[in-house]
Parts: C-alpha cells; sequence; structure tokens
C-alpha cells in the first residue's frame, strides 16, 4: 500500500484535491492494531507535520503539528516548567483521535479539555479550523471535540491549539497489593472521591488480584502528607497504558461508573485495567468470552467496544443509543460525504 | 375583547393547557430580550413544558408545522441568545427545575434544564459537594442555558467552563426525536464520539436538552481569598503574571477597575473595594489548607513586590461573600451609570492585558464613551462594559462602533471574540474576525446535522448565507431600536 | 379598552424603569415568580411591561393588568437589584395611571374601592364592620359564606369586645419610679391593627411606658392610606396623609407597630410632595428601630420558647431594618431565635392582596409557613398585622398551629 507523508498543510491539502482515493489517516502508526481494517486505498501519515508552531510559556498554550511526538512536546514543556497534563503516547495527533486518557485535575478529567481547538483538512481538501488559540472561547460550535476518538474518520487535523498547566513541583507513587476485588473497589471509589484525588489512579486485576496504584502531584508538603495520612506505600511509576491480548484472545475498551466496578468484576473474568476517569480495559480469553462480556456491561451501565483481537471485530461494542448513532452518521456524512477517510 | 386563536395555538394548549401556552400579544413582550436588551423582538408564542414528553409534544407540533422555536432559561443571556423572531415560539423551560438524581458515590447529578446553578449546589451543599461553573449570574441562570452557552465564570480558571462539567444529556432533537449523549459513566464509549462536548455552546441550536447530567465537585479542604487594591492596573495584572509564572492555579483571578469600583460601592452591593484604587484584585485560592497557606504567602509576596496599596484577607465565609459580592454584582451595579449597558466579552492571550487594555482604553476615548473594566485576569477574559443612553442615536453609534473595534483588537492579539457570554444575534457581525466563510460553512452543516430543517433558534450562533430577514444585523438592530427606517431601504 | 385616555406612564417613571439592564437577579427573590415561574410575573418582566405601556407599545393595556396587579409590592427586588431601580414607585405610578384611565370592574373592585374609602379608612364604621364580623364568625354565617364562596376563607379571627377597645387618646405618662426619658413619643394606631391587634398595641405602650417615655395617641389622626396607594389611589391616600401630618404637627417622634403603614408613612415625602410630608416622613420610626436606637432600660419578662422571626416586607425591604428586632429580641431571657429559610420572602399577605389574588396568595403563603415548619420552632415572630394573619392562617392550614405574635410583645417587662 502506498504511504504518503506530507510535510506541511498546503501539502496535505494539495494531496486531498487530488483525489487519491480511500485514504487512512496515521499518525506514528503505533494504535492501528486497535481499528479495524477498512481497505484503504492510500495511508497518509501527519508524522511529517511535527513542529512545536507557537509556546507561550506566559499564556500555558501552545500550537503543534499533529505528527509531533508527545516525547518532544514533554521535552520542550520541561524547561519552561509545564506540561501537557494528560496520559497517552505516540503523536498527538493520534493520541487525541484515538481515546486520550484523562488526569484527574481540577480543570476536567477528560483530554478534550486540553484541545483549545485545531486547524483542519476536510476530505476534499478544504482547510477550515474550530476553537481558538486562547484558553476560553465559545466563538463558533466545538467541532474541534469531534476530534477526539474519531480515529482519523472526519477530517484532519493539521495544527492543535493546546493547553498548558503547570508541572507539579513534586510527586509520589504509591501501591496497594493483593487486594481482593471488594477491597479494590471501595479503595478505587474512597481515593476517587478525595477532594484532591491521586492525579493519576489504577485499578488492576490480574490472576493474582489486584492492586491499586496512582500518584499524587502536587506542592511537596501535601504530597508526603497524603501518603502517610492515607497509608500509602511509596511505590515506582506505573507506566501501563493498554492491555495486550492473551493468544487467542481479546481486549474490550470501555467506560464505567466506579461504584458498578465490584459488580462488573464479579461478573466478568480477565484482566482488568481501571484508570480514576472511568475508563477501562478487560482482556478476554477469546471471542465467546468477549461477547458475553459485551452482553453483561450495559447492566452495569458500562459502555465498551473491542480494540483488540481478529481484524474485523475490532469496533464493534455495546449498543449504542439509537439517537446518538444517528447523529455520529450524519457527523460523518456532513463531514465527509464520500467516505474518504476509512 | 375576543382574539381569534390561531390553530398552532389551539394546539399547544390541546397538550399543556392554557395556563402553560401564553399568546397574547402585549404579555410577550416580558420576553422581547435577553440581558442584551439592544436587540428586542417579540415571540409568537411563550409555552412552559415540565417533562421531557412534553418537550418532545410541543417540538413536534411545531416541526409538523414548520414553525421555528427556541429553548431559553433565565433570559440572563448577554448576546441575545434566547431572543425571539416573530414568528418563533419560546419554550421557556423554568418549570422544569427538578434535581432528578443525585450520585455522592460516583460525584454526578441529573438535573432538569431549568434548575438554576445555585440551586444545584444549594442541593448538594449538605453532601460537601458543588457544582464548579459560577456565572456572576449564578442565583438565577440555569443549568440548561449554562450548557446552551458553555457559561464560564470567575472560578474557570482553574476548574474549567461548563464544557468540562458536563457528562452528558438527554436531547430533543428539532425533529422531536430523543438522543441521548453520553452519560454519568463519561461524555463518549471509546466508539462513540465526545457528541456533549459538541452539544455545549451550541446555544440553543442543536435541540433542547431535558435532563443533564453534571460532575458535582467535592468542596475544598480550606478556601482563602484575598484583595488587593493597586494604584495602577499595570501593577494588578502584572501581578497576575507573576502568580500565574509561579505555578500557582488559584480558584479565580479576578480584577476590577476603578469605574467599576465606585460603580458597585454605590450599590446594595457595596463590598468595600477602596474607591481610591486604580484597580482591585481578588485572589481565590482553594485545596488542602497547608496548600493555600503556603500559596497565600506566595501570592501576598507578589502583591507586595507590584505595590499593593494594602491586603485584605476573609478569614470566615461571611467575609469571603462580602469580597465576592461586589464582583458577583458588578454587571447590575453598571445600570447606574447610564440607561443602557453594553457587555462585551473579549479574550487576549493573558500576557497581551496590558496592551489591550490600553488600546481599549484609547478606543474608548477616541469614541467618547464611558468604558468600565471587570474581567476574569487568569483566562485574559475581559469584560469591557460599555455605558450608554440607547434612546440617543449618536451615543448608541458610537458605543457600537467602540465595540467593534475592540473585538477587533482582541482577535489581532491572538484571542476570541466571546469568551463565554456566546454570538447569539450580538456577534453575528463579529465572528467573521475569527473565521472564515469556509470554517462557517463547516460548522453550519454541523449544525444542519442537528437540525435539518433550520427550525431551532434560527439566525443565532452563525450568521446566514442569504439575507434573511430574520438574520440581526447590527445597523439594522440599531435602526429599529431607534425607531429610523433601515439603512439601505 | 373602555376608557376615555390610555394608560400612559409619566416621561419620569419610564426614566426609571430604564435604569433596569435586565440582569435578571430579581427574579428569585420575588414570590410570585417562586410559584408560577413566569416572566410575566417577575420584576423584570413586570419592569419590561411597564416600560412598554409607557412607549406606547402595548396595544391592549388590560391584557397586560393582570401581571401587574399580581405584584406584592414586597420590594424583595429592590433589595436585590444591583442597578438601584425604584421598582415600587414604577408599580405604584402605573397602577394610579391604570386606575384613573380604567378603574377595575365588577363586584370585587366596587367592594374594595368602598370598603378601603368608605370603612377602612373610617374608624367607626370599621369598628362597627368588624363586630359584625365578630356576630358572623360566632353564628357560623361566616364560615357558612366562606364555603359558598362569598366571603375568602382568608378572614382573621375577631377578638373578643373588650380587646378591641382603642388605645385611650391623650398622654400617657410613664408608671412612677421608672426614670423617665427626655423623649415624647406619638403612637400611630392605624386602622385594622386597632380593632385586630389592640392587644399589640397595648403592649407597644405598655414596653415605651416601662422604658421611660412619655407617649401621647393623638386623636384626630386617620388610616396612612397604604392600601390606597397600592390600589391605584394615590389622591384619596393623600387627603389621609394631609390629616395625619397635622395631627401628629406638635410631636417629635411618630412610632408604629405595622411594617406596611409604617413604610407608607415614611413615603409621605413623595406621597405628598411637599415639605410638610417631608417632615413627617423623618420623624417616623417603627416602634422596633426606635427602640433599638434608644435602647431597652426594663428587662423584657422570660419567655422560654424556640422562636423564627420572619422580616415583614415593608420592614426588611421598605424600610431596610433587619438587625433592631432581632438585636432586641435577642434580650428576652429564655428566647432562643432561630434562623428560617428565606425570611425575608414575602408570606403572601400584601395588604389586600390574599383577598383579591386568594390561588397565588395561598401559593405564597404554604411556601412561607413550610419552611417555618421545616425550621421546628414553637413561636412564630412578626411585624405587621397581615403577615400574623397570613402566616397563622397557613400554619393551621398545613396542621401544624403555632401561636404568631409581634415582637413588641416580647418586650413587656414581667410586672
Amino acid at each position: 500500500m502506498t504511504e504518503l507523508a506530507p510535510r506541511t498543510p498546503a501539502e496535505l491539502t494539495e494531496l486531498l484535491r487530488a483525489r487519491p482515493g480511500r485514504v487512512r489517516l496515521v499518525g506514528g502508526g503505533s494504535r492501528q492494531d486497535r481499528l479495524p481494517p477498512r481497505g484503504a486505498a492510500v495511508v497518509v501519515s501527519l508524522r511529517g507535520l511535527d513542529g512545536i508552531e507557537r509556546l507561550e510559556p506566559g499564556d500555558q498554550t501552545c500550537t503543534v503539528g499533529p505528527g509531533l511526538p508527545r516525547a518532544e512536546l514533554d521535552a520542550a514543556l520541561h524547561p519552561v516548567g509545564l506540561e501537557l497534563p494528560c496520559g497517552g503516547d505516540g503523536t498527538l495527533g493520534g493520541l487525541f483521535a484515538h481515546d486520550p486518557v484523562g488526569a484527574m485535575t481540577a480543570g476536567g478529567s477528560s483530554p478534550r479539555s486540553l484541545l483549545l481547538g485545531l486547524d483542519g483538512v476536510l476530505a476534499d481538501g478544504t482547510p477550515w479550523k474550530s476553537g481558538a488559540r486562547v484558553v476560553k472561547s465559545v466563538a463558533g460550535f466545538d467541532v474541534h471535540k469531534l476530534l477526539v476518538g474519531s480515529n482519523g474518520r472526519l477530517f484532519a487535523a493539521v495544527r492543535l491549539h493546546l493547553r498548558l498547566r503547570p508541572r507539579p513541583r513534586a510527586e509520589a507513587w504509591f501501591r496497594l497489593d493483593g487486594l481482593d476485588v471488594g477491597a479494590a473497589a471501595e479503595r478505587f471509589l474512597a481515593l476517587r472521591s478525595l477532594a484532591v484525588p491521586p492525579r493519576e489512579l489504577h485499578l488492576d486485576r490480574d490472576a493474582r488480584g489486584c492492586a491499586i496504584v496512582g500518584r499524587f502531584t502536587g506542592r511537596a508538603t501535601f504530597v508526603c502528607e497524603r501518603l502517610r495520612a492515607l497509608a500509602l506505600p511509596e511505590a515506582r511509576p506505573f507506566a501501563q497504558l493498554h492491555l495486550e491480548p492473551t493468544p487467542g484472545g481479546e481486549v474490550l475498551a470501555g467506560i464505567v461508573l466506579a461504584s458498578q466496578v465490584a459488580a462488573l468484576l464479579a461478573a466478568v473474568p480477565g484482566r482488568f485495567l481501571l484508570r480514576g476517569d472511568g475508563r477501562f480495559e478487560l482482556a478476554t480469553a477469546d471471542a465467546d468470552a468477549t461477547d458475553a462480556a459485551l452482553l453483561q456491561l450495559p447492566r452495569f451501565g458500562a459502555e465498551a467496544c473491542i480494540v483488540r483481537g481478529a481484524p474485523a471485530r475490532r469496533g464493534h461494542g455495546t449498543p449504542l443509543d439509537a439517537g446518538a448513532r444517528r447523529l455520529l452518521e450524519g457527523l460523518r456524512q456532513a463531514l465527509d460525504p464520500d467516505g474518504v477517510f476509512v | 375583547m375576543l382574539r381569534r386563536v390561531p390553530p398552532l395555538e389551539r394546539d399547544l394548549v390541546r397538550l399543556l393547557g392554557a395556563p402553560r401556552v401564553l399568546s397574547q400579544p402585549d404579555a410577550l413582550l416580558a420576553w422581547e430580550c435577553d440581558g442584551f436588551t439592544v436587540h428586542r423582538s417579540r415571540p409568537r408564542a411563550v409555552v412552559l413544558p415540565e417533562t421531557t414528553a412534553e418537550v418532545q409534544a410541543v417540538v413536534r407540533l411545531l416541526h409538523a408545522a414548520r414553525v421555528p422555536f427556541v429553548p431559553r432559561g433565565a433570559g440572563t443571556c448577554l448576546s441575545g441568545g434566547p431572543t425571539a423572531g416573530g414568528e418563533t415560539v419560546v419554550l421557556d423551560l423554568a418549570r422544569m427545575r427538578r434535581v432528578l438524581q443525585i450520585s455522592t458515590a460516583d460525584l454526578f447529578a441529573v438535573v432538569q434544564p431549568g434548575v438554576v446553578n445555585l440551586d444545584l449546589t444549594a442541593a448538594v451543599r449538605h453532601l460537601g459537594l458543588h457544582y464548579a461553573p459560577d456565572p456572576s449570574s449564578q442565583s438565577v441562570c440555569t443549568i440548561g442555558g449554562n450548557l446552551a452557552e458553555n457559561s464560564g465564570g470567575p472560578h474557570c480558571f482553574k476548574y474549567g467552563m461548563t464544557t468540562d462539567h458536563v457528562l452528558g444529556a438527554l436531547v430533543v432533537l428539532p425533529d422531536g426525536e430523543l438522543a441521548r449523549l453520553g452519560g454519568p459513566a463519561g461524555t463518549r464509549p471509546p466508539h462513540g464520539l465526545d457528541l456533549p462536548g459538541l452539544f455545549c455552546g451550541s446555544e440553543g441550536t442543536f435541540g433542547i436538552a431535558t435532563e443533564i447530567t453534571v460532575r458535582l465537585c467535592r468542596d475544598p479542604q480550606s478556601v482563602r481569598t484575598l484583595l488587593f487594591p493597586f494604584a495602577a492596573m499595570r501593577d494588578a495584572c502584572r501581578t497576575v503574571s507573576d502568580i500565574v509564572g509561579a505555578g500557582v492555579v488559584p480558584a479565580a483571578l479576578e480584577i476590577l477597575d476603578q469605574a467599576t469600583i465606585r460603580a458597585v460601592e454605590a450599590s446594595v452591593y457595596r463590598a468595600g473595594y477602596p474607591l481610591e484604587a486604580k484597580a482591585v484584585l481578588l485572589v481565590e485560592l482553594d485545596g488542602p489548607t497547608e496548600v493555600t497557606a503556603e500559596e497565600a504567602a506566595e501570592v501576598r509576596a507578589f502583591a507586595q513586590q507590584n505595590g499593593a496599596l494594602r491586603i485584605e484577607e476573609a478569614t470566615d465565609a461571611a467575609e469571603r461573600a462580602r469580597l465576592w459580592k461586589g464582583r458577583k454584582g458588578a454587571f447590575g451595579a453598571m445600570g447606574r451609570l447610564a440607561t443602557d449597558l453594553y457587555v462585551l466579552d473579549g479574550v487576549v492571550p493573558r500576557t497581551r492585558l496590558e496592551e489591550a487594555l490600553e488600546r481599549i482604553t484609547a478606543i474608548g476615548a477616541r469614541h467618547g464613551v464611558v468604558l468600565n473594566n471587570v474581567f476574569h485576569a487568569g483566562d485574559g477574559n475581559l469584560h469591557p462594559n460599555i455605558s450608554f443612553d440607547g434612546r440617543d442615536p449618536d451615543a448608541t453609534a458610537r458605543t457600537i462602533a467602540a465595540g467593534h473595534e475592540i473585538l477587533r483588537v482582541c482577535v489581532e492579539l491572538g484571542g476570541s471574540i466571546t469568551g463565554e457570554h456566546g454570538v447569539g444575534s450580538e456577534k453575528l457581525d463579529h465572528i467573521g474576525m475569527m473565521f472564515t466563510a469556509t470554517d462557517l460553512a463547516v460548522m453550519a452543516r454541523v449544525r444542519a446535522v442537528f437540525d435539518r430543517d433550520g427550525l431551532c433558534n434560527p439566525g443565532k450562533a452563525l450568521p446566514q448565507r442569504a439575507a434573511c430577514a430574520e438574520v440581526a444585523k447590527w445597523p439594522q438592530m440599531v435602526a429599529r431600536v431607534l425607531g429610523e427606517p433601515e439603512a439601505g431601504r | 379598552m373602555a376608557c376615555s385616555s390610555e394608560p400612559r406612564l409619566d416621561p419620569a417613571a419610564h426614566a426609571r424603569s430604564l435604569d433596569c439592564v435586565h440582569c435578571g437577579l430579581c427574579l428569585p427573590t420575588c414570590p410570585t415568580w417562586q410559584v408560577t415561574q413566569l416572566e410575566t410575573e417577575s420584576p423584570r418582566g413586570r419592569i419590561l411591561l411597564m416600560r412598554a405601556l409607557a412607549e406606547g407599545r402595548v396595544a391592549d393595556p388590560a391584557a397586560i393588568r393582570p401581571f401587574l396587579d399580581h405584584c406584592l409590592d414586597c420590594r424583595a427586588c429592590e433589595t436585590t437589584c444591583p442597578s438601584g431601580v425604584h421598582y415600587g414607585e414604577l408599580l405604584e405610578a402605573t397602577r394610579a395611571e391604570y386606575e384613573r384611565c380604567a378603574p377595575q370592574r365588577g363586584v370585587k373592585a366596587w367592594l374594595v374601592r368602598t370598603l378601603l374609602w368608605h370603612v377602612v379608612a373610617r374608624q367607626p364604621r370599621l369598628r362597627a364592620a368588624i363586630a359584625l364580623l365578630r356576630h358572623a364568625e360566632r353564628s357560623g354565617l361566616l364560615r357558612l359564606a366562606a364555603r359558598l364562596g362569598l366571603a375568602p376563607r382568608s378572614v382573621p379571627r375577631i377578638p373578643p369586645r373588650r380587646d378591641r377597645r382603642p388605645l385611650p387618646t391623650g398622654l400617657h405618662l410613664p408608671p412612677p419610679g421608672v426614670r423617665r426619658r427626655s423623649v415624647r413619643v406619638a403612637l400611630f394606631t392605624g386602622c385594622v391593627m386597632e380593632p385586630l391587634f389592640g392587644h399589640v398595641h397595648r403592649a407597644m405602650l405598655q414596653v415605651l411606658l416601662a422604658n421611660g417615655f412619655e407617649v401621647t395617641v393623638p386623636a384626630t389622626q386617620r388610616c396612612c392610606g397604604a392600601l390606597l396607594v397600592h390600589s391605584g389611589r394615590p389622591d384619596r391616600a393623600r387627603q389621609l396623609a394631609q390629616q395625619n401630618v397635622a395631627a401628629f404637627a406638635d410631636c417629635d417622634v411618630v412610632v408604629d407597630d405595622a411594617a406596611g403603614c409604617g413604610c407608607t408613612l415614611g413615603e409621605y415625602d413623595r406621597l405628598l410632595g411637599d415639605d410638610a410630608g417631608a417632615q413627617f416622613a423623618r420623624k417616623r420610626r417603627d416602634v422596633m428601630a426606635f427602640l433599638h436606637a434608644e435602647g431597652l432600660s426594663a428587662t423584657p419578662a422570660e419567655c422560654r420558647a424556640r422562636a423564627a422571626y420572619d422580616d415583614p416586607c415593608h420592614l426588611c425591604h421598605g424600610q431596610g431594618v433587619r438587625l433592631q428586632p432581632r438585636a432586641l429580641l435577642a434580650q428576652v431571657p429564655g428566647l432562643e431565635l432561630v434562623a428560617h429559610a428565606r425570611p425575608e420572602e414575602c408570606c403572601g399577605s400584601a395588604g389586600i392582596y390574599h383577598l383579591l389574588h386568594g390561588e397565588l396568595a395561598t401559593a405564597i403563603g404554604r411556601r412561607k409557613a413550610e419552611t417555618l415548619v421545616a425550621a421546628d420552632v414553637d413561636l412564630v415572630l412578626t411585624g405587621n398585622p397581615g403577615c400574623m394573619i397570613q402566616i397563622d392562617n397557613h400554619l393551621r392550614a398545613l396542621g401544624h398551629p403555632r401561636p404568631v405574635r409581634h415582637p413588641v410583645e416580647l418586650l413587656v417587662p414581667a410586672p
């Protein structure tokens, strides 16, 4: 398959105007094994659009290309005492377009809050923009919020305007091991409900039992006091973002209410990784186990879809609300009427 | 006097009963405007549904008859968003004010759209919770209106806008169908899009949210509110830059200029701000006690370095309420200066605040208008307020011209024409400063996904392509207000 | 509309309406908005309507009149208005204009006009009427009439004859042994207070004397005219005001114990528009405000009770008197004063409002009674006759009867 990598937004525009047929947009390509195959004629990688166009430490905002690797942005932010407070790796375009992981910060746990605006290109090569470069703007509809979770199927983003936050002065990881499901769920709920919850929080269930892992950030006095007051043992950083499928197995990604986690864990077997913002991944033994889990999940108010497994099964999930599905299809039709982005 | 009741009104009465359908034209004058009083237009009728089913029934009826409609909360919008055109039916949601569910475990609430912002916090206060976004009109504005406008408020700097606190909504789409966007577990599942994020800030043009799921926040362990008067606006701005630059994230950073201080101090909202100060800076820190204590020391030091005239710190809730009272009543207090008020809502990058204020002052002077500033300094969200006499055509024209130039400056500096008040009908002529025709066309396509027939709050938020009579163009609006023949006719 | 001229506001009133910037902060404080959620039943909406009327944009003034009539004139909106809109003035000017151009028609309106002017404002006739009511009440006729819809259900209980006797006119001196003060106080006794709440008047007199004040009760005083002002007849109210100004001409301080009357007396400057009116307005005081300013010298009798003080609108919003009654009540031995929700929200009585707009008044009254019941008190204190009647009625209706008393009653020293 042809892979093209435009180096400027103008090159991308030109490329799309030439009507190259069905196009799959990718960043660094690290998430392609989580998406269904769509039979694209051309793969267009945005990794060439990798500049930091603007970094305003005083305003705590920046503008970057979608191909910029997260690690490079972090390196640029470090000296000016700032950070992008969300999880996720790979390129920034890929990070936002796939399924970014939130941080439990005061300003909202959804990483979409960090996406202030974007410059995009429609499938027919039309350049457009939405949002703004400043931290606050309600001019125009927030079409840029549609980038999140679009997996490159609505439009191409060529510039992202991001909100930054001061890097915390101190941080401390903690870990509690060997908990049973009930105790782990209860601890998770309690930590999540703190007035200042841990910046990151994970519940990790494997064959040996459950662990709670997390990270407090803030002023040194606060971070130390927290661990002591909550009797949390300090631990090494925890960096696992995603679950790998077992041989023959699949992985579901979804959202669930924290209060339902204990019941959900009792009902579905398998490795389970839950984050503070309610996002989870569940590794199932095989397709049948996945289908059984998908039938169970709605009972717990959870929604999920297959992200790893046989390519044809990826993207299938719990039923969406009929009205919402109608809107999703309508939006795809409106922004990419010819179905160019697959 | 007997009035012939048209069939549509008869059908509405059949759905809701006569007391909840108003169609007597004179009574409808009470709904002729929101807080943007320059644009007045009387609706065709006002209905007051109480349930999702009633909203759906009304919308189906209007959709079938191809009659435009607009949802309305408390009418405190400052951009003409809920002001209805002559053929438009208003769905006044004030009676939908029940809190449907509160979850202390998962920290969310489900509310009807007419629930007043502050009433939601009052309903969860005993649980040690609150709803974070706090527009200055929070004692009257509704969660439905906040959702439609993506409202902000002083505490946005740390806690974000309404969009950061809305998890989901049950929406009656403009054709009467229902859609459930997001939900308590999150705004989107991995195989969906962030529909609540898109819906938030759609200014009542995407449909009518009848059940809204919002995040609740735990009350902070401690709150410290500090007030610093300065002899120069520049000193106040620099203090803000120093605080933010040091990595401190206060809950709120607000500045009032001298004219605002004086108006507030003359009103029932007097808070004891010093009249001789050229600016006062209000800083609120919240969080764990030991953290706010450290931060307060840093903030005090920055203020002193920049020449604060004195330092006032609230030591209890009553004192804090007093320091905030002036800020929250500032907008209304401007009514004392002249008969009309034009509230602007521009945003600039925070580092350009000083420059923006200087240019705004110069614009005000050039147009000879009475102008004062009260603003969310942390966000760079300016509220230049122009007091004018709407009965004086010349004063009105100068006000509008000054407003236009001010917003142009905001955009030039890399900002926005509106930070939290919305485009509504007011900024239809300004939105082109930020977006090209193509940008706006993309937005129009998205809107059409929700409202194919263009019935839901038509003529707002986006300029319509054709010169539709309903599109409120500034010069025409002014002409209407002044009772003069419209330009070019 | 059947009238010779359309109601139009005078330019001054129109100009006042322009102070409103439509911020809406008044809505939650408005009792009629709270029970209807209708923009037309809110101060902001009514201002828009009155403004449109002034600008000649109202096609059928009769159509919007009910909304203006529904206003309780409680002034809660004035307390919360950052722009300082003088809503009460605006409303009273508009009502007067309506009454001038198109007097209310119908039996009820006729009855109100007749009663207000020919009975309420004339003390002997009022006393005779009340005596008649007492008979009707005793014989069960009143209950029958209420059931048949001929009389309102909210008629107060009429006290027996001996409690309806008026205060003796002329000079009263403090009892021997009490240290006298140099202030002589003239009492304003009003219309319905005398026959219905004579015991409050007597308590006020007793408290003033016990605290060392000389008290006079001028014989030629009349009704204050408040109800006439509120129902759009300032012309008739002016006649009463002039007589009152004359009756109290020689007095230094005029004290009253009914918030509604006090508010109108304090606005004689505006009603009369002359120096005599302004002079009168300056020298009148609410009894609680007066006693608070002068300080109590006689300790009130002990009263073991858990009590709520509810602010009469015309005292808190109309006169800005809020802290004084509470401060005085705090000096009552044994009294525990507890806070309840929305003490400054109208109870729905509002002069004769509850007689004219029963449904709204009932909804508002129930809201008030519910908050008082929620506060779990065994005594309710409020300083206005209408409020006392309304709160008493609605506490009964909820099945939680509690004594409702005037705060001055609790200041009477132990015998």
